[in-house]
């Protein structure tokens, strides 16, 4: 440090230096974007191809068809891979290189000891001794360490990379189509044995109000034609139903109806079952069903528990303020009176909307049928306040009982009958600490598509009977077990 | 290097005090190991903050040398150093004195201020966190201003002025979390954690012997004051400042630059403060290891023990278990240097 170079001479060796160091990483960086797109390619084809094996397999589990199988799809999919892993390659975007950024990778990748950054920031007009000394120090450095030709990233880390493969690979699955089109697997069927043509099919006049096939097969909500049901209705054993399109929303099953989503997944796939002949034309020749299951109503169910309530419990159940008999019914009006209750809960609302006031519903019903002159809300009053606070002389009349004593806490786990579980209020959040943040926490909604509405219908099975046994031993031990961790 | 010319400063000079710097910390912390075993990094600590002219929080279970790390300071350097044992019943008035009636020599009365151990140059405060939060409060005007105010006089306090406070994270009962204003105060927090198994030998060596090593001082008042001066005049380049001003705000929950885990698990980040604490800990870092300027990996360093102390968890970050560690880690590792490299 005795030879002392000026501030001109310095910075243009440094910016030497830097250019240099510039000139060999854009080099690398297109070497590694060439790299890149190889692999991008090779990566994303290979996925593409295992997706069409995987979606033949499928349909061979599925059908038994094992083939022959066209390699159209599959080459298809593979060079459409390759192509799309070039792409992505093609759209990085290498990082601009200015000298202050080489500058700054030099630190990153080689390390130096002295920044070599810092000595081209301060080589523009150094102003105090340590100024100078850094920019020597890195001037030096530069000069002397060479910077590893490994360009910056760009911009693939493992997550996208993951991305782009599933992306591929969905794409993929939905070209590859491996259930093929109705056509070609109605071609395909003919040659199978054991099938039946559709020629040799008894033509059957359509009924009234038959529209196309998936019209048919779509129930419409509201209505409880039992001929509608029947003509919808296959029959039992003819071939397994798909619980994929069980759940599809527009094939949902009826109530009281068994095997009716035989016809559906015929229309919808386009493949033929065994022993029904034509898709298309087996969803004309309905045949009636040669044993019909016990269409089971809705209304004709064994009566719940809450139906088994006097007139008195009705309305009881209906407030939810029963004693002695838990909340397992539900209420049809709010429990506790806060200000989320009655957002959620307004006493003022159409009963009818409520799909489980059905106890309520007939109510109004026969109350019409007297000519409506008696209301049926006559006994209503606010529900009995839960909350946590002393039912004085003041408020009154709140609930039918009267004022009430201070209502305790629910739902810690000593509530649970048979548990003897000590209450932990500790005010400690974790051991060791004696401090406890409060944080008023707003109500969010829910991310995520909201669900339209949609109107209900009744159930379609039974209600399941609740079970009121008491917990064995052994599941008490457990549970007891699983509290004293949690609150641990 | 044969163009020579005339700067407007020698770039030797800063070469000199860096090369001093380093001796002076070299030597402290030799005879600082002569009596702890081990302890590097904190030993290490302690001194950039002692050079930083801030104040240290050790936190630790008992039995890991944390009150003999400070006693064995205050024996390296010829300064004054006093101990205050925090109990439940100290009073703020037993830290920082009191007025009190005395007698004249040529008679009547008069009241004096008598100083209380707070006026030292090295303060140990020991298991800070047993005296209420009214009494830990005594220590912010004097960690702060370096005064202290009785009975409406203001009195400064000597230079250099330090605090060593310890507490440990086991023993909560009876205890009182510092409030965040105090610790706040702190520049560094260090987490003391057990020796190695080698260490083991040496401690108990040294330890249950009949020779006891004690330390011998190296340096004195004036000498810290002109490590403090040196470290003042570190450079520190623009990308360097970015980067702590980002690593800062990423610990802020409103901030854009937070990461999920911080928006979720963080009530309160980092304060400007804090950002000065970090230059002036990587400052230190950048001439412990012999550098002209701060780099971005001095920030990096720094990063843990300036910020842990600083980022108070929310609710759910507590019921998640997460400690300030791991929030400052994953704003580490969010946080690019300026290149985005």
């Amino acid at each position: 440090m005795t030879e002392v170079d000026s501030n001109p001479v310095l910075r243009a060796r440094l910016l030497a230096k830097l250019r240099e160091a510039h000139t060999s990483l854009g080099r690398g960086m297109r070497v590694r974007q060439r790299e890149q797109g190889l692999r991008n390619a090779t990566e994303f084809a290979a996925a593409g191809l295992l997706a069409v094996l995987i979606g033949k397999g499928l349909v061979t589990l599925a059908t038994g068809i094992a083939g022959p199988w066209g390699w159209g799809t599959s080459l298809t999919v593979v060079v459409l891979g390759a192509g799309l892993g070039f792409w992505r390659a093609g759209a990085f975007t290498p990082l601009p290189l200015d000298l202050a950024r080489v500058a700054e990778l030099w630190d990153h990748q080689a390390k130096p000891h002295h920044s070599v950054a810092a000595a081209l920031e301060f080589s523009l007009a150094p102003q105090s001794a340590w100024e100078w000394a850094t920019v020597h120090a890195g001037t030096r450095e530069a000069e002397t360490l060479t910077l590893p030709v490994v360009p910056p990233s760009m911009g693939e880390p493992p997550v996208r990379a993951v991305l782009g493969g599933l992306g591929a690979l969905l794409l993929a699955i939905l070209l590859a189509n491996p259930w093929g089109s109705p056509s070609e697997a109605a071609a395909k069927s003919r040659s199978l044995p054991g099938m039946t043509k559709a020629s040799q099919m008894q033509p059957v006049e359509p009924t009234e109000d038959s529209g196309s096939p998936t019209e048919r097969s779509v129930p419409i909500p509201g209505r409880d034609d039992p001929e509608r049901q029947n003509l919808t209705q296959a029959t039992p054993g003819t071939a397994p139903t798909d619980p994929a399109f069980e759940k599809s929303p527009d094939i949902a099953p009826r109530p009281g109806q068994f095997g009716q989503g035989t016809v559906s997944s015929e229309l919808r796939t386009g493949m033929p079952q065994a022993g029904q002949g034509d898709a298309s034309e087996g969803a004309k020749t309905l045949p009636e069903p040669t044993t019909k299951k016990p269409v089971t109503k809705p209304r004709k169910d064994p009566p719940t528990q809450t139906r088994k309530l006097p007139e008195k419990g009705k309305r009881e159940a209906a407030s939810g303020a029963t004693v002695g008999q838990g909340t397992s019914g539900g209420g049809a009006m709010s429990p506790v009176k806060s200000p989320w209750s009655q957002k959620d809960q307004s006493e003022d609302r159409p009963l009818a909307e409520n799909p489980t006031e059905e106890s309520v519903d007939e109510e109004i019903g026969e109350e019409e049928a007297r000519s409506g002159t008696q209301p049926a809300t006559k006994d209503r009053r606010g529900a009995t306040s839960r909350d946590l606070s002393i039912s004085g002389p003041g408020e009154g009349g709140e609930g039918r009982g009267g004022p009430t004593p201070q209502k305790k806490a629910r739902g810690v786990g000593s509530l649970i009958l048979g548990l003897p579980i000590p209450d932990f209020v500790r005010g400690l959040l974790n051991p060791g600490t004696t401090k406890v943040t409060y944080e008023r926490v707003p109500p969010l909604p829910a991310l995520g598509a909201t669900w339209p509405a949609a109107p209900t219908r009744g159930r379609s099975r039974p209600e399941p009977s609740i079970d009121l046994r008491a917990p064995t031993e052994a599941r008490k031990a457990a549970l007891r077990e699983w509290l004293l961790k949690f609150h641990r | 290097m044969s163009q020579s010319a005339s700067p407007t400063v020698d770039p030797a000079l800063a070469h000199a005090e860096v090369e001093k710097f380093r001796s002076v910390m070299e030597a402290l912390r030799q005879e600082i190991q002569r009596v702890i075993v081990g302890q590097d990094e904190i030993v290490m600590g302690v001194l950039a903050t002692l050079a930083a002219d801030g104040h240290v929080l050790l936190e630790g279970v008992p039995g890991l040398a944390k009150t003999l790390l400070v006693r064995t300071l205050a024996d390296t350097l010829s300064l004054s150093f006093s101990r205050i044992q925090f109990t439940p019943d100290l009073m703020p008035a037993d830290i920082v004195g009191t007025m009190v009636l005395r007698e004249r020599e040529a008679g009547g009365h008069e009241l004096r201020f008598e100083e209380g151990p707070i006026s030292a140059h090295i303060v140990l405060a020991d298991e800070i966190n047993r005296a209420t939060p009214k009494t830990q409060s005594a220590l912010l005007e004097a960690m702060q201003e370096r005064t202290v105010t009785v009975a409406r006089r203001t009195m400064p306090l000597p230079s250099p002025f330090i605090v060593l406070a310890t507490q440990n994270p086991v023993e909560q009962e009876g205890t009182y979390p510092l409030p965040e204003a105090q610790v706040d105060r702190f520049l560094v927090k260090l987490l003391v954690g057990y020796p190695k198994e080698s260490e083991y030998h040496a401690i108990l060596e040294r330890t249950t012997g009949q020779a006891s090593e004690r330390a011998r001082p190296v340096a004195d008042g004036n000498t810290v004051l002109e490590l403090r001066r040196t470290l003042r005049a570190v450079p520190v380049p623009e990308q360097v400042r970015t980067l702590a001003i980002r690593l800062v705000r990423a610990t802020q929950p409103d901030s854009e630059l937070a990461p999920e885990v911080v928006q979720k698990c963080v009530a309160l980040g980092a304060s400007p403060r804090g950002a000065q604490a970090l230059l002036l800990i990587a400052k230190a870092y950048a001439l412990l290891a012999g550098r002209y300027a701060v780099s971005c990996e001095d920030i990096r360093a720094a990063a843990l023990p300036v910020l842990r102390h600083r980022i108070v968890l929310s609710f759910r970050g507590r019921s998640e278990r997460r400690s300030p560690d791991d929030i400052v880690r994953a704003v580490l590792a969010t946080i690019p240097d300026t290149a985005g490299v």
